[in-house]
């Protein structure tokens, strides 16, 4: 009984935010960083062998769209590069600050999930190279989470897919906005928006910024998958097909923002 | 003190097999539940009062390397530690298969307990079918590795193997 009273307690305590429990939470994420590494060195050929022997033919295909999607990407990049110069060159025009150049720290995923039901990863990067609490994360493709704890040389992020997880979007090329969540799905995220929406499957949605937020505009999240109209609370749900993979995340970029003032 | 010393290695070490293995060894994103079955072991070899200590210890070792709120895996595993030992103690006859029934069984619950506590808490989206393939891989993978927990178990609590935990 005192047991489960303590348990009950700890849980009280977390949810009203008591400081030493993150601190205890901060030195286990430092004190298990050499104990996980080693054990990751040790496991990852284990693992290898594993996911090659129970997922070889899904990554034989990926493998194939990877270098059909690099060959198609390469060509998009210096095509992307030249825009890029010229939208710098009209807003220094026009005297409008210079947008989508957050800096950012590249820090390595050291571990997946350590858990069912945990949507986390570890990165080897933490508050020695700027990183704090709720900096968003993204991969090459797309937003991949938020940070939600750190030390000195570790962090851990929320993956965009867990269920607590909300991002205010923008349509590309369109004013509608809306709230992607979370669903527990390990490539979708559910969204809704105003009837009025016009939205249509394959446009695609970026973080927008709102006061309090904590996402810089137009970090890609996603293609629209689907559309439906939910005339009893007014709202227009799409689901969201995300761009990053978050299944095989090697390295992701933290975007070192402190949040809209 | 020596009990405590060997029952706190064998807690560390299921914590730091989880937070090496279950990242690297997933089946369709299923990770093994080390805690979980020193949980269940505890219980099946000491009896509900040492279940339950080993099962808050646990779960609180899961509490540190998860984002849920921190005491939810230790009352989960508390609960299950406990429950596990009075099965074990109230059992009428032993028979050789029977820590594999508990271990799948006490697994299962486990499981199903922590999503419906994670549910009360404001978690959602956790009752799906991806639920049943949990709960089923980590019972199959706990009753497979339970003999080798008790027997870890047992030399952690210094009990010999052939007595019950129901007579202490």
């Amino acid at each position: 009984m005192l047991l489960v009273l303590t348990s009950l307690t700890l849980v009280t305590l977390d949810f009203r935010g008591f400081g030493p429990i993150d601190s205890a939470r901060q030195a286990a994420l430092s004190v298990f960083a050499p104990v996980g590494d080693a054990g990751s060195s040790l496991f990852r050929p284990i693992g290898n062998f594993w996911h090659g022997a129970f997922e070889f033919d899904d990554l034989k295909r990926q493998n194939d769209e990877l270098q059909a999607k690099n060959d198609e990407l390469s060509g998009r990049v210096t095509s992307g590069d030249v825009a890029k110069e010229t939208n710098q060159q009209l807003l220094a025009i026009l005297g409008l600050p210079p947008v989508g150049d957050q800096p950012t720290a590249t820090a390595r995923v050291v571990s997946g999930s350590v858990a069912n039901f945990d949507d986390t990863i570890e990165i080897d990067k933490g508050e020695n190279a700027g990183i704090h609490k709720g900096m968003p994360v993204r991969s090459g493709n797309g937003l991949v989470g938020t940070v939600v704890r750190v030390s000195g040389d570790r962090s851990v992020v929320k993956l965009i897919t867990d269920n607590s997880f909300q991002v205010a979007f923008a349509v590309v090329g369109r004013p509608d906005r809306g709230i992607a969540r979370g669903q527990g799905s390990d490539h979708q995220l559910t969204g809704t928006l105003e009837t009025t929406a016009d939205v249509r499957p394959g446009q695609i949605l970026v973080t927008t910024e709102v006061p309090g937020g904590l996402f810089p505009p137009d970090i890609s999240i996603g293609t629209i998958a689907s559309v439906s109209t939910d005339n009893g609370v007014l709202q227009k749900r799409v689901t969201i097909d995300l761009l990053a993979d978050l299944h095989n995340l090697t390295y992701v970029s933290v975007v070192l923002w402190t949040g809209a003032p | 003190m020596k009990t405590y010393a060997r029952i706190g290695f064998v807690v560390l070490t299921a914590m730091v097999l989880e937070r090496a293995l279950a990242s690297e060894l997933r089946l369709d994103g299923v990770a093994a539940d080390f805690l979980l079955l020193i949980t269940i072991s505890a219980g099946i070899v000491a009896g509900r009062d040492d279940g339950a200590v080993v099962g808050f210890f646990a779960g609180l070792a899961l509490d540190l390397m998860v984002q849920t709120p921190l005491g939810l895996g230790a009352l989960v595993y508390c609960i299950t530690g406990y429950l596990i030992g009075m099965a074990q103690g109230s059992a009428v006859r032993i028979s050789r298969f029977q820590p594999v029934i508990f271990a799948a069984a006490g697994s299962a619950f486990g499981i199903c307990l922590y999503v419906v506590l994670s549910l009360v808490v404001g978690r959602t989206g956790l009752i799906n079918g991806h639920l049943v393939v949990v709960v089923v891989f980590v019972a199959v993978i706990n009753a497979l590795l339970i003999p080798l927990a008790n027997r870890m178990m047992r030399w952690a609590f210094d009990h010999p193997e052939n007595i019950r935990a129901a007579v202490r």
